[in-house]
């Protein structure tokens, strides 16, 4: 034993010096904060460029700041100047024909400077909505259609459920050059951001919520409905182009896809992102133009995560009529939650952040920083294409042939969610693909795989953790990515031979053993997978019969906007019989969870990785630091448990942990002798 | 919040000299003045920005938030409490050197623009319009009681405020069901229509 020990310490030690390191997406991709001065409280809500390069930026307070030099050339720190302010809410600012266009609560408004002095001095309402003065009727735009209108879309209220309050709120509405206004599509419910893609067609992002299992992309033509019933009670006013009604959607929890085969009109996503793994509040969209200069995508779309702090990147294709795609990880680690996205002159891509009243992973209130591409090539699925039989993955490089051909390379999966007026989904129908053929491109950087089965309508979890590159053999920068699989493409199918039958199965164990075991350790993000608890000791929802006797302290928790409890500290006796109600009044989904001395955060975190389980474990982790908790409760929903407080003195946190809201939404039990 | 109800689309104004006032967009309303500190945004710029409300930090003097113009088929005729939405076209507004907007807006067929400036006092505001279509009237006060003061001064709701219209402006006033009102008959012009008021 002791001789085989130094072995492998040894052969350990020769595949670091031997091995050059996986990529990481600080070293392809790295970030630059660009500073900003304290007085100025940026949380941006719009970003565009000025034809001087100049940045131009609009925020929640109102303002509209002009900054100089963000790319911090010449090593000079970049200048921000007032140009505009006293404004409601700016979501979204543009240049558009020569002009400063943006969307307040109300309003769309043109700035003019007419008198040359650098700020402005004409605020030009060019057409203005109703509102009912709900905090959640927020609105966004304008940026231009290929037609020469500029397009809009407002939010819906939020009164314990999604309400369009007032005219138009769910819409994407368009306006012509002489802004008269025209009603487009409706059925959204936050559609935070929408962009062109390489074509010239509108692909908006939605966030989950009612009638929204999961976050996603969508192709937004005139006259859809893509979801949300609540903006229809407007489908029959003059010059809508909606044909659905209310009464038209079924609320059955069925598959949306399914759905939509019966229901003409309503339109499904192009890409799902699926929620919690991939992001939990899809925010700003870019497409990779050439003006950017990020890698080998172009083409494709970044879409960004608020809550999560991050960028995803979408590859899409048409298939049948139909976009469908793919979203891969693409770079994490920005300092706040991501709003907007814009390509600087140099190829780089400005990211503007805010937080405020939602918790993002990035913890700043509001940022602005500057994502880069360092030249190094990553090695990524560049893209991945639907086959009549199973995908075609594409490589930015040539793979490793011996870890292609095996099919324990691969892990792959079907899912989807429900479409009910229920707040989100867990994911339903899950179950795993296998692999039967694969079939890799001379070059080795195209592997078609192909499976027992697709399943149309579905969502197609694809990952790669044991594939390795042909030089240098290393693992993927990232290594899952999810495609929609909206239309099965015709055409030819593989017929299987004995050439291009996989190695597994069978041979699976001893094929593994041919691999890095160093690297696999790294890679294996399944392995490190949390499970959901089910200890139903934790969840206690009638009073124990062995407490007949002595008193039950009872404590009533609610929340309050912004990601907060209602009660943050709480000081009990040790071994108190409790019986606590937790009421969610928010608008989104809140447990109470409460843990160990110490262990908020870690319990937190571990939610992260449950996965795409999540959800239907009500995010509680099967971890013995998870003392007792509520189940994952609706806006407007209560739970009631029953618990008793440790015997141990100490300070007992307790979170809620839906993805990435224990960071701030969380107190403590002070237990005393 | 004025008179008990949630207003959308309302500006809130300071200026230096430490007077400030709201104004209703849509519909040209000023809806109240205040001395002092300008306003307090909490309730729209903490955490998610509920209930949408922005506060003066001041004691306001409420005044109305009835239309500041409207048609009347006749000098009898009720002020109507407000005008609908899409009757009112609101414009936005320009600023001039000293940052102070003009508001500008479209209702009755008429272009309107309406200034307010700080002034010894109070404010003076500056009423102007084109492409009338027919007679149009500003109410430039209601209340209970308004009294006619010498050097057409005029004092509003058992001296709550005052204001002061030039001669040639012709201002009268009349019986309502709920008290009095202000009036004055509105021309095309570049200032139609010019009164200060003082609190």
């Amino acid at each position: 034993m002791r001789n085989s020990k130094y072995l492998l310490s040894l052969l350990l030690l020769a595949a670091g010096l031997t091995k050059t390191n996986a990529q990481t997406e600080n070293q392809v991709f790295p970030i630059v904060t660009v500073p900003i001065p304290k007085e100025i409280a940026l949380e941006v809500g719009g970003m565009t460029f000025l034809p001087n390069d100049e940045l131009a930026v609009a925020t929640r307070r109102g303002e509209v700041w002009i900054v100089t030099n963000p790319y911090m050339k010449d090593g000079q720190q970049p200048k921000y100047r007032l140009f505009a302010h006293g404004m409601h809410e700016v979501l979204g600012l543009n240049y558009i024909k020569g002009d400063i266009y943006l969307t307040q609560r109300a309003e769309v408004t043109r700035l003019r400077d007419l008198d040359g002095d650098g700020e402005a001095d004409e605020y030009r309402t060019m057409y203005s909505w109703p509102l009912a003065g709900n905090y959640h009727e927020y609105a966004y735009g304008p940026i231009l259609d290929k037609d020469g209108n500029m397009v809009v879309t407002l939010n819906l209220g939020w009164i314990g459920f999604g309400e369009s309050l007032s005219k138009w709120d769910g819409w994407m509405l368009k306006f012509t050059p002489d802004f008269t206004m025209k009603p487009f599509a409706t059925g959204f419910r936050s559609p935070a951001a929408f962009a062109l893609n390489s074509s010239g067609e509108i692909f908006y992002a939605e966030n989950q919520g009612d009638w929204v299992g999961s976050g996603s992309i969508t192709h937004v033509e005139e006259g859809d409905f893509v979801g949300n019933p609540a903006g229809l009670i407007w489908a029959a006013e003059p010059g809508s182009p909606v044909k659905l009604r209310k009464k038209d959607i079924p609320d059955t929890g069925e598959p949306k896809y399914e759905v939509a085969k019966r229901v003409p009109g309503l339109k499904t996503p192009s890409v799902w992102i699926p929620h919690s793994v991939m992001g939990n509040s899809t925010s700003g969209m870019l497409s990779y133009s050439d003006n950017g200069n990020m890698g080998p995508f172009k083409g494709q779309m970044f879409v960004a995560d608020q809550a999560q702090s991050k960028i995803n990147r979408i590859f899409l294709e048409k298939i049948k009529g139909v976009y469908q795609g793919v979203v891969f990880p693409f770079r994490e680690g920005f300092s706040s939650g991501i709003l907007r996205m814009k390509w600087g002159s140099d190829g780089s891509m400005l990211v503007g952040m805010t937080s405020r009243g939602w918790s993002s992973t990035g913890k700043e209130e509001y940022g602005l920083q500057r994502l880069t591409w360092s030249g190094v090539m990553p090695f990524e699925m560049q893209t991945v294409k639907a086959q009549p039989d199973g995908f075609e993955l594409e490589f930015t490089m040539p793979v490793d042939e011996k870890t292609a051909r095996n099919a324990v390379s691969y892990k792959l999966s079907t899912f989807t969610y429900k479409y009910h007026h229920i707040y989100g989904s867990p994911v339903i129908n899950q179950s795993a693909r296998t692999i039967k053929a694969i079939v890799i491109s001379p070059d080795h950087k195209r592997v078609r795989l192909v499976l027992d089965s697709l399943k149309e309508g579905y969502i197609h979890e694809i990952r790669t953790e044991g594939l390795r590159s042909e030089n240098g053999n290393n693992p993927l920068l990232h290594n899952f990515g999810y495609y929609t699989l909206n239309k099965i493409p015709d055409g030819e199918k593989v017929v299987a031979t004995a050439e291009n039958k996989p190695i597994g199965g069978m041979e699976a164990d001893h094929a593994m053993q041919g691999m890095d075991h160093h690297d696999m350790k790294n890679m294996a993000a399944t392995d490190g997978k949390v499970t959901g608890s089910t200890d139903a000791g934790k969840h206690l929802t009638k009073k124990p019969d062995s407490w007949k006797n002595g008193l039950v302290k009872t404590i009533l928790l609610g929340t309050k906007p912004g990601l907060k409890f209602d009660i943050t500290n709480l000081t009990l006796k040790a071994g108190t019989k409790v019986k606590l109600t937790f009421a969610n009044t928010d608008d989104m989904l809140h447990n109470f969870v409460l843990t160990t001395p110490g262990s908020g955060n870690i319990v937190g975190e571990m939610v992260m990785k449950m996965g795409l389980d999540g959800e239907k474990y009500n995010f509680i982790p099967n971890s013995p630091k998870v003392l007792a908790h509520t189940v994952l409760l609706q806006p407007g929903k209560s739970d009631t448990i029953y618990f008793t407080v440790p015997k141990t003195p100490g300070i007992y946190p307790f979170i809620c942990t839906y993805p990435g809201h224990y960071m701030v939404m969380k107190g403590q039990i002070k237990v005393v002798k | 919040m004025f008179e008990g109800k949630k207003r959308t689309h309302v500006i809130s104004v300071g200026t230096p000299e430490k007077v400030n006032y709201s104004y209703d967009l849509k519909q040209g309303a000023l809806l109240q003045v205040w001395r002092g500190q300008f306003i307090d945004v909490t309730e729209m710029w903490k955490d998610r920005g509920e209930p949408q409300l922005a506060k003066p930090l001041g004691v306001a003097l409420p005044l109305s938030a009835a239309p500041a113009i409207a048609a009347l088929a006749d000098k009898n005729a009720a002020w109507p409490d407000s005008i609908a939405f899409d009757d009112l076209q609101n414009k936005g507004y320009v600023l001039d050197k000293n940052k102070m907007p003009t508001f500008l807006y479209s209702s009755n067929g008429a272009d309107i623009s309406d200034k307010i400036v700080a002034q010894i006092g109070g404010i003076e505001r500056t009423i102007s319009l084109s492409n009338s279509k027919g007679p149009l009237y500003c109410r430039i006060a209601a209340g209970a009681t308004i009294e006619a003061l010498k050097n057409n001064t005029y004092s509003i709701g058992n001296k709550a405020y005052t204001v002061k219209v030039p001669a040639e402006a012709k201002a009268f006033i009349r019986k309502t069901q709920n008290g009095q009102e202000l009036l004055a008959p509105l021309t095309d012009g570049p200032a139609s229509l010019t009164y200060s008021l003082i609190w």
